[in-house]
């Protein structure tokens, strides 16, 4: 199963890798019929119940460039009930930093992490999970325009000969907690994450197979990636537990950022 | 470090002794042994002998001659290993060598309760010194107490730092090879891996050394001869050639010491117990479970607690094959340490078990395995058997409680309860981060330059409206090369008059701007009376009184040419731009 496992993750590896390199650049060349023909094949394996198979349709048209929120998300489906918990994360949260506010996608999201572990230790503080609501571009938008609006009615005094204090100082408040907020946006996005896609992983004390065992992990546990050092990675769960794992018994998320900061075997 | 107060130190002896008297295990029998701090060492230094004594109270003993060493001093320590329940005597002899070669210190004999113990002979090396090489005044090596240690062995590495004056600056920066986990446990952990450092004296070469001994606690991960070093230390000591306002300066000195090895060795692989999980030490077992009255189903919390010396925070719970008819939960852990060097502590976890079925009457024993690196044996602890009341459940089919973490717990097969699949593919939205967009960037800027500049132009206003002399100026500045093409249109028209009378009003406004006199008071008069007094140059004030001149002329002999009306033109230039120069001076 293991081997399995690792087979599979560094196709879904090569396949992210690829996709975000380049093709979501050239994903505009997959022509729009084609693309819309074969979502509708894959969401025709999957009502028969093929799911493995409408996995590996989704994928395909990730592959070619067409990632839309909607692939992402039945992708994320198609994970789900073909038993691969953590694929299904991996795939909602790609959907989520496209449609934040999708509420089917929200609900199959949480539902899938109430899945993993039923005692609530895998859900997400609330504050998260508001800031998850608007896109990076979102926050960027509002706190400019919030920005814009402070110095506008700063202009308008000063061109009016007039005093606005309370609207200029609550402007004030509210551009600097927009400022807030898109910071902890921007941390949040770019804060390196590893989810896990083997049945069972097992966290080490140090980045070596001789290494004791700290604690065991199941498919779809979310972590923090702290560090990384040849094949390892060093990682804290949400109960700040620290430990090494394997690097192909996950999926770094951001692919992108993760490939900035941990080098070449970011993917999977 | 030791300057303790001698009458708390000698409570404190006498509170551990009585402690140790009482104590049961003045039951157990006593063990002797003797160790050396290193067994190679440089001809004219000292090497420490300790004779730790557990379970006994003596007086130190003393010792005969011993070959090859000269005894220079003695010591001794008093501690109580509260998690074995033993006091423990260690007596320290300093021994400096004098010459090279091997030297073995023989066993000694003690009575301890009227038996007679015997230590092991220690072999010693005494290597020569280069000739004629006087020690470094500072010189930092890496000294590892124990130089073979087993796969998951606690230790410790130490790094000495030899100085006859100055003061350490930081703690050793140390290299180490991947198959040691290094550094003490606790929240500074990543800050700071270091324990609190000794200071002692030593004697290198007849020479007397303060030495600071920095310890890390160490733990082996994979078996082989691995590396420890080198290690960076720096001292900060006067530099005598530079004064400060509070006496010498300090200079920063960086040592290197050398790197050295330690042979880890696998664990045996025979007679491995079915419940050793890897740990590593010499430990206690303390085993307790609640409720004992209970329904098939429900959840017992048992608590186990391990104590000793080992590496603490990778002890796991091994599987109890005696439990197949409970099930098991994964254990919480919490470790409480008992010894600053982290060598000692205690290990407590709580586990959820839950009888399957009704009729059980005890929750079989806990056994927990372990490898003693001293005796290089397994060794296997057991708790009591627990025994239980178990009734039947009240309820049907299932009683497993949903517990965290549980393996009832995991993940159902895939539910129904998805929100169904998208039936479109929708738009590929694939937007580029603004943040990293600079035009995007640089139009925030567009806001804060408008109000800028509408700031700085209402102080600009304000500042005109609160100062007229300033704003005289600008009005005249402003007035003057209006008038000078008037001035230039008047020439070619020829017309004398209104020319000269230009000039006039032109030659009374600035002059009037500068002296701070209304521009109808200016006459040639002014410029005696006031130009001058000013600080005006003698050429300033007679260009001034030749325009003034000219204009007093064309009153009553107007002239009509162009070119002479022309010809006054820059004269009048020339004079303006002086004035406008020119500052009067204050007085």
């Amino acid at each position: 199963m293991g081997t399995v496992t690792i087979v599979s993750t560094r196709i879904v590896a090569a396949l992210i890798a690829v996709l975000f390199a380049a093709g979501l650049v050239r994903g505009a060349a997959a022509s729009a019929a084609s693309a819309a023909a074969e979502f509708d094949h894959a969401n025709k394996l999957y009502e028969q119940g093929k799911f493995a198979e409408a996995v590996s349709a989704y994928e395909k048209l990730a592959l070619d460039g067409v990632a839309t929120a909607n692939v992402w998300f039945n992708l994320g489906n198609a994970a789900y009930k073909s038993g691969q918990m953590g694929r299904a994360i991996v795939a909602y949260r790609m959907a989520e930093r496209m449609t934040p506010r999708d509420a089917s996608l929200r609900a199959n999201l949480q539902f899938v992490r109430g899945k993993i572990y039923s005692d609530g230790r895998t859900q997400i503080p609330m504050w998260k999970s508001m800031l998850r609501l608007a896109t990076l571009n979102e926050w960027t938008v509002l706190t400019v325009a919030l920005v814009w609006a402070f110095f506008s009615v700063l202009a308008c005094a000063e061109a009016a000969g007039r005093r606005y204090a309370r609207s200029a100082l609550a402007l004030l408040f509210a551009a600097l907690l927009g400022g807030m907020a898109l910071a902890a946006a921007w941390q949040d996005q770019n804060t390196t994450n590893a989810i896990i896609v083997a049945k069972e992983a097992t966290v080490r004390f140090g980045p070596l197979e001789e290494s004791q065992a700290a604690f065991q992990l199941r498919d779809g546990a979310e972590l923090d990636v702290l560090s990384s050092k040849d094949d390892w990675l060093q990682v804290r769960d949400p109960e700040k537990r620290v430990g090494w794992i394997r690097r192909d018994e996950v999926v770094v998320l951001p692919m992108v950022s993760a490939a900035r900061h941990i080098g070449k075997h970011a993917t999977l | 470090m030791n300057n303790r107060n001698p009458y708390v130190n000698r409570g404190l002896r006498v509170l551990l002794l009585a402690w140790a008297l009482l104590y049961p295990s003045s039951s157990n029998a006593a063990t002797i042994t003797a160790t050396v701090d290193r067994p190679t060492v440089r001809a004219g230094e000292t090497v420490t002998l300790s004779i730790a004594i557990d379970g006994a109270n003596v007086a130190q003993p003393g010792l005969p001659p011993i070959p090859g060493f000269n005894l220079v001093g003695t010591g001794s320590s008093f501690t109580v290993d509260s998690t074995r329940g033993l006091a423990v005597q260690t007596f320290s002899y300093q021994l400096a060598t004098t010459q090279p070669g091997d030297f073995t210190i023989p066993a000694f004999q003690f009575n301890v309760g009227g038996q007679i113990h015997t230590t092991q002979p220690i072999a010693v090396k005494v290597v020569q010194t280069a000739a004629g090489t006087a020690p470094s005044p500072w010189f930092a090596k890496i000294v590892v107490p124990k130089p073979q240690l087993y796969v998951g062995e606690i230790s410790e590495v130490q790094v000495h730092l030899y100085f006859q004056q100055g003061t350490p600056r930081q703690y050793p920066q140390l290299s180490a090879d991947t198959g040691f986990i290094m550094g003490k446990r606790g929240p500074d952990a990543a800050r700071n891996p270091w324990l609190k450092p000794v200071q002692t004296q030593a004697t290198v070469s007849n020479q007397a050394f303060n030495v600071v001994i920095f310890k890390q606690p160490m733990t082996a991960v994979k078996a082989g001869a691995l590396s420890l070093g080198p290690a960076t230390v720096s001292l900060s000591i006067p530099d005598r050639t530079r004064n400060t306002f509070f006496g010498p300066a300090e200079r920063e000195v960086r040592m290197v010491a050398e790197r050295t090895t330690v042979q880890v060795l696998p664990l045996p692989t025979d007679n491995v117990p079915a419940t050793f999980a890897g740990a590593v030490g010499n430990f206690t077992l303390g085993f307790s479970a609640a409720p004992t009255n209970l329904a098939a189903g429900d959840p017992i919390t048992a608590r186990i607690q391990i104590r000793g010396r080992g590496a603490l925070e990778s002890i796991q719970l091994p599987p109890q094959p005696a439990w197949n008819e409970f099930k098991t939960y994964p254990p919480t852990a919490q470790i409480e340490d008992t010894d600053p060097n982290n060598f000692l502590g205690t290990k407590s976890f709580e586990q959820v078990v839950v009888p399957e079925r009704a009729g059980l009457k005890a929750l079989p024993p806990f056994a927990f395995s372990f490898f003693d690196p001293d005796q290089r044996v397994y060794r296997t602890l057991t708790g009591p058997p627990i025994p239980l009341n178990v009734a039947v459940a009240s309820g049907s089919g299932s009683a497993l409680p949903n517990l965290p973490g549980g393996s009832n717990a995991a993940p159902a097969q895939p539910a129904s309860d998805l929100a169904h699949i998208k039936p479109h593919l929708g738009a590929l939205t694939v937007q580029p981060l603004l943040l990293a967009r600079p035009w995007f960037l640089g139009i925030q800027l567009v806001p804060l330059v408008i109000w800028l500049g509408l700031l700085l132009n209402r102080k600009r206003r304000e500042r005109l409206a609160n100062d007229p002399k300033l704003r005289r100026r600008q009005e005249v500045a402003r007035k003057v090369p209006l008038a000078l093409a008037e001035l230039r249109a008047q020439a070619g028209a020829k017309n004398s008059e209104v020319f000269f009378a230009i000039v006039l009003r032109l030659l009374q406004e600035q002059i009037g701007e500068r002296v701070d006199l209304p521009a109808n008071a200016i006459t040639e008069a002014v410029v005696e009376e006031r130009l001058r007094p000013a600080g005006a140059s003698k050429e300033l004030c007679a260009s001034i009184q030749e325009v003034f001149q000219l204009c007093n002329l064309a009153r009553y002999a107007p002239v009509k040419s162009r070119e002479e009306l022309s010809a006054v033109v820059p004269k009048v230039e020339q004079v303006l731009r002086e004035l406008q120069r020119w500052e009067p001076s204050r007085s």
